[in-house]
């Protein structure tokens, strides 16, 4: 009863406060903002191996030995993408390449649009993320490049609160059982 | 190049200059090619995949289908060699009556709606995806698993 008292209280008063919020809240337009993505690409081993991590990873690895089995974590590459959020429709994709050093893959990372809250603290929304290993590339009798073989890669969208380290991976990428562990830390440049 | 281009030459598993340039500006193409590409993993790690072994246990009753076999076929030996009479008659060859032939104008074509292709995206299959909360709060790890 004391339940359904409260549920109808609020109903009535939605219009009044919907009301309320519309003579108060002036338009909002879609603000632009700029978000900078620190990103760490990582390898979970199977072979005994020591931790090398940079210190700012230290905790994560830690959470990670907790979590799973992987005898040690090494970083492979980081690099920071920075990138805007429109707040509206178009084209907001940003990618970076490179080759990650010691195994020579070549690494494309992007993402299709980015998405932030307009309230501190700030959400940011990542559609679309992606992450693509790609071996030694093919090349033709002709001399052109005709492909080159995937290794590894992994896709989704994310929700990421500002500063916060979220850690996106996938086990057995490779006949040893390795996992490809992405770290992504988002900040939000006003 | 157009998408369907694209998907053609994605499906043959090759990915030249061009293809990669399309990549770069085709959300729903690139989409393709990784999906594509999980296929290729997936598939390639299923490979060394043991298969269960199932044991399957026959029905055991007389076998009689060999004898079966044997006796029909001896019989269709003796139906070939029974000497058959030859009652065929001579017939005469048919008369053809000279028709008069008149060209008559075609039907005009008829048209046809021509069939639009379809696109060849594949449905797209989203990795399970798991959620691990920390005892730090700023730290969440998620972990796809592909089937």
């Amino acid at each position: 009863m004391k339940r359904s008292l409260c549920l109808f209280t609020a109903i009535a008063a939605m219009p009044f406060t919907i009301a309320w919020g519309q003579a108060a809240a002036p338009p909002s337009e879609p603000s632009v903002k700029n978000v900078e993505l620190t990103v760490y690409l990582l390898s979970g081993v199977q072979t005994p191996a020591a931790d090398d991590v940079p210190q700012d990873l230290a905790a994560t690895v830690k959470n990670l030995h907790s979590l799973f089995l992987y005898k040690g974590y090494k970083l492979a590459e980081s690099f920071i993408l920075r990138g805007r959020s429109t707040g509206g429709p178009g084209a907001q994709y940003a990618s970076t390449q490179g080759i990650l050093p010691g195994s020579g893959l070549h690494y494309q990372f992007d993402y299709q649009r980015v998405r932030i809250s307009n309230e501190k603290p700030y959400m940011v929304h990542i559609d679309g993320l992606s992450i693509n290993l790609t071996g030694t590339p093919v090349y033709g009798t002709d001399g052109k490049q005709r492909g080159s073989n995937t290794v590894a890669s992994i896709r989704t969208d994310l929700d990421l609160s500002d500063g916060q380290k979220v850690v996106v991976g996938k086990s057995s990428i490779n006949q040893t059982g390795d996992a490809l562990i992405l770290v992504v830390v988002p900040k939000v440049i006003e | 190049m157009t998408c369907q281009d694209c998907e053609l030459i994605l499906a043959q598993g090759q990915v030249t200059g061009e293809v990669e340039e399309h990549l770069q500006r085709c959300v729903e193409c690139r989409a393709l090619s990784h999906d594509l590409l999980a296929n290729a993993l997936a598939l390639e790690s299923l490979r060394s995949e043991e298969l269960p072994r199932v044991a399957v246990q026959l029905p055991r009753g007389r076998r009689v289908f060999p004898w079966v076999a044997v006796a029909a076929a001896a019989m269709f030996a003796f139906a070939l060699l029974i000497p058959r009479p030859q009652t065929l008659k001579p017939v005469a060859s048919p008369v053809i009556a000279p028709v008069a032939s008149r060209a008559e104008p075609l039907p005009p074509p008829i048209e046809t709606a021509k069939a639009q292709p379809t696109r060849l995206h594949p449905q797209k299959v989203e990795p399970l995806k798991i959620k691990m909360l920390t005892p730090d709060p700023d730290i969440v790890i998620y972990w796809l698993i592909e089937d």
